[in-house]
């Protein structure tokens, strides 16, 4: 999941950018409007935490502008403006939920999760493909009795096809989603992670689940 | 002391009405009570008068008439009144009526006709009275001057006299009675010192000639005059019943006008105080968060309207308050919690998992920074808000700016050498202020600190001051390509900030301007901001020695 973090504050920008980056999203980040924007018009980011209060272009303006050019992607207001009309003004304007400064670190999580779920059109947060079983609050994975121990990135691709199952994720959507823009791009890191992640959720015995598309990507689901 | 309004106002007018209808009662019976005495006095003065016709002079002697029993019998029987008494000059009682004791004497007093004195006096019956004394001197008693018998003598008689007795010389009047059916004329005359007396018919026939010792009648101008003191006395006790039936009649009325007062006084005055009872209802209905919606008085009177438009503005200028007040909170809130979000992040994240020591020396690093960021501005709120209350007390001292200024520059010599910018000093060793020397250092501060952050790289930041008229002008200027008219006449909004000041610094409340304009004030001056060619000047003026305001 990529997220685009905007907050002119340093310290709350770098700890929640640091926070979303051990939860192990692909995170980018911007200190004021314009910024923001030229970002989210690059990527289609599954969430954006926005601040109000922004230098050269504040937050409403920077979610009005994206949702009059139809960007999908879903909005987090965060700010430190708490009254009731700044709330339904923030949600009205577009924006999908709406937290207050300061807020506790794992409520920031929480809605974090249930806005990306919001996005793929889940509601629950466990994401089941077959006998593969993905709880998304706790990252845990199992398929039927076994638990399956991922590394951060494989999890992230995991989930990233999960919410996607049944349906063919290119390679540089994967790029875009779960791997932040640092990596080495020209590498053949999503293959070699689809490799990894491949063999801990088959065995030969059970039914194959991760399936490749030639020319086109993967496709997570139960047959194929 | 009474607190309803209404009942002040009801007793008020309730007092006012019995006054003064006690008063119109009171006066309307006093007249009343002189026009009865007045015709009490009248009528004994007539009795007066009427006795007086009753004494005559006759011939230095008092005669009374009354005591002339034909006479009083001409008179009618109550000719006479009740009580009176007649005296002499000397005060001898001369007479007095039947009716009183021979012990008992009315009081001697006495007045003219013109001006009868009258006093008040307890009868011999023991009752009320009142008494009349008039001094006069008694008319002479002219021979039996009885005008209806006083006839021009006829010339039968003259004749028939001057026959009689030769040489007479007859006295002007005469008498004349009927006797046997024939007018009788007496007819009185003198030969030398000897009187006669004739009754001779009107046709001159002589019936009797007498000589009469009698002297002759004097001439009113001729005779001893003296005066007689006459004091009648009356009893006033159905005037005192008059009276007093008069005064409970009044008294009565003004009761019954007293009570029946009462419903209209205070239904007039209810009625009167409904638009204050309606606006007061408003006030008390009114709570603080409908300060937008104005008190409104339908017909209301001219006396109301002046309280009702000052409390409405009243009510803006509270409502205008009350927006300040909000935004300034609002602002606060929203400059703490940022940082507040910053501290509890920059620990959660920490915290999350565990860590090496390097990163949580860097974790509490970075607090230690929101801490440092955070104490001026709470430091800024708390001088803010107790200039706004007017709670600093200056202590004056003289300042050498020349000395300090250079002194409170130098936190921010570092920020301003990293741009490469060129400090210009212009302050006279010779210009001194008597100020508070820790405000005016805020003020300073706020300024360069202000100056140095939005100066340009490379730019310029110029300090200068001049005495003018009792003031001390100071002037901070930084040269800023960013700032513009609009954003000048802003600065000193609490918690305002340019976008450029934002992105320099992080956190930087827009409090320390305001808080400038805050304390300029107390210092008795006045600042202003203003940009012209990319050059944003601030220039505050102080009072030089020390006066201003208070707070």
């Amino acid at each position: 999941m990529r997220i685009l973090v905007v907050e002119d504050y340093p310290p709350v920008r770098n700890a929640v950018v640091q926070a979303l980056e051990e939860a192990n999203y692909a995170v980018d980040e911007a200190d004021n409007g314009e910024d923001a924007l030229w970002h989210a018009r690059g990527t289609a980011y599954d969430l954006i935490i926005l601040d109000i209060m922004l230098p050269k272009l504040n937050g409403l303006d920077v979610l009005k502008a994206l949702r009059r050019e139809d960007n999908q992607s879903t909005v987090l207001l965060l700010t430190a403006r708490d009254s009731t009309d700044d709330r339904v003004n923030g949600l009205d304007t577009g924006a999908d939920d709406y937290l207050v400064k300061p807020f506790a670190l794992n409520e920031l999580m929480a809605r974090v999760r249930a806005l990306v779920r919001r996005k793929y059109d889940r509601q629950s947060p466990l994401l089941q493909v077959g006998d593969l079983t993905i709880n998304t609050a706790q990252r845990l994975v199992r398929r039927g009795e076994n638990d399956i121990d991922l590394t951060p990135r494989e999890y992230a691709l995991l989930e990233f096809m999960a919410m996607r199952s049944g349906q063919v994720v290119s390679r540089s959507e994967i790029w875009e989603h779960v791997y932040d823009f640092h990596s080495d791009r020209s590498s053949n890191v999503v293959d070699v992670y689809v490799g990894y992640l491949r063999k801990k959720i088959e065995t030969p015995e059970t039914p194959k689940l991760l399936h490749t598309r030639r020319g086109h990507g993967y496709v997570l689901m139960e047959q194929s | 002391m009474i607190r309803s309004l209404r009942t002040r106002l009801a007793l008020c007018v309730f007092a006012c009405i019995t006054l003064v209808l006690a008063g119109s009662g009171f006066a309307l019976y006093e007249v009343l009570r002189d026009r009865l005495l007045e015709q009490f006095d009248e009528s004994l003065l007539i009795e007066a008068r009427t006795l007086t016709g009753m004494i005559e002079n006759d011939r230095g002697r008092v005669d009374f008439e009354w005591e002339d029993s034909e006479s009083l019998t001409a008179h009618g029987p109550n000719a006479l009144p009740d009580f009176f008494q007649v005296r002499g000059e000397d005060g001898e009682s001369l007479s007095k009526s039947e009716q009183m004791p021979d012990e008992f004497d009315l009081p001697r007093f006495f007045g003219s006709f013109d001006k009868p004195a009258f006093q008040d006096l307890t009868l011999p019956n023991g009752r009320f009275g009142r008494a009349i004394g008039v001094s006069f001197k008694p008319k002479a008693d002219l021979a039996d001057e009885d005008s209806a018998d006083l006839f021009e003598m006829p010339e039968a008689v003259r004749k028939a006299a001057e026959a009689a007795v030769p040489g007479i010389a007859l006295d002007p009047q005469t008498e004349s009675g009927l006797e046997d059916d024939e007018l009788v004329y007496e007819v009185k005359g003198s030969v030398g010192d000897k009187r006669y007396e004739l009754d001779i018919t009107s046709k001159g026939r002589v019936i009797e000639v007498d000589e009469d010792n009698e002297p002759p009648a004097l001439d009113p101008e001729d005779q001893e005059e003296f005066a007689i003191e006459l004091v009648i006395a009356r009893d006033t006790s159905s005037l005192i019943a008059t009276l007093a039936s008069l005064r409970n009649l009044l008294l009565g009325v003004w009761a019954l006008a007293t009570i029946a007062s009462i419903a209209p006084t205070l239904l007039a005055i209810t009625r009167g105080l409904a638009p204050l009872r309606e606006l007061s209802n408003q006030i008390e209905t009114k709570s603080e968060h409908e300060l937008d919606k104005m008190f409104q008085l339908e017909n209301a009177p001219s006396e109301l309207t002046p309280v009702v438009d000052h409390l409405n503005e009243l009510i803006d200028r509270l409502a205008a308050a009350f927006k300040r007040e909000r935004a300034f909170t609002s602002n606060a809130a929203h400059e703490l919690r940022t940082p507040l979000a910053g501290l509890r992040t920059t620990l959660e994240v920490a915290l999350s998992r565990e860590r090496g020591s390097e990163e949580y020396r860097q974790a509490a690093e970075q607090c230690l920074d929101i801490c440092e960021q955070m104490h001026p501005l709470i430091e800024n709120m708390l001088v803010l808000s107790r200039a706004e209350s007017g709670r600093i007390v200056k202590t004056i001292e003289t300042v050498s700016p020349a000395d300090c200024f250079p002194e409170w520059w130098e936190p921010f010599a570092e920020t301003a050498s990293k741009k490469s910018v060129q400090i210009k000093w212009d302050t006279p060793s010779d210009i001194t202020v008597e100020t508070d020397n820790a405000m005016l250092r805020m003020v300073m501060t706020n300024l360069f600190e202000n100056a140095s952050n939005y100066v340009d790289e490379q730019g310029v930041i110029a300090t200068s001051i001049a005495r003018d008229n009792g003031l001390v002008r100071i002037c901070v200027s930084n040269t800023s390509r960013a700032i513009n008219e609009d954003d000048a006449s802003r600065v000193f909004d609490p918690f305002w900030r340019s976008d450029s000041a934002r992105s320099a610094t992080g956190v930087h409340a827009g409090l320390g301007l305001a808080l400038c304009k805050r304390i300029v004030k107390v210092l008795g001056g006045s600042i202003e901001a203003t940009v012209e060619n990319d050059r944003f000047s601030i220039n505050a003026s102080i009072s030089a020695n020390g006066n201003g305001a208070k707070s």
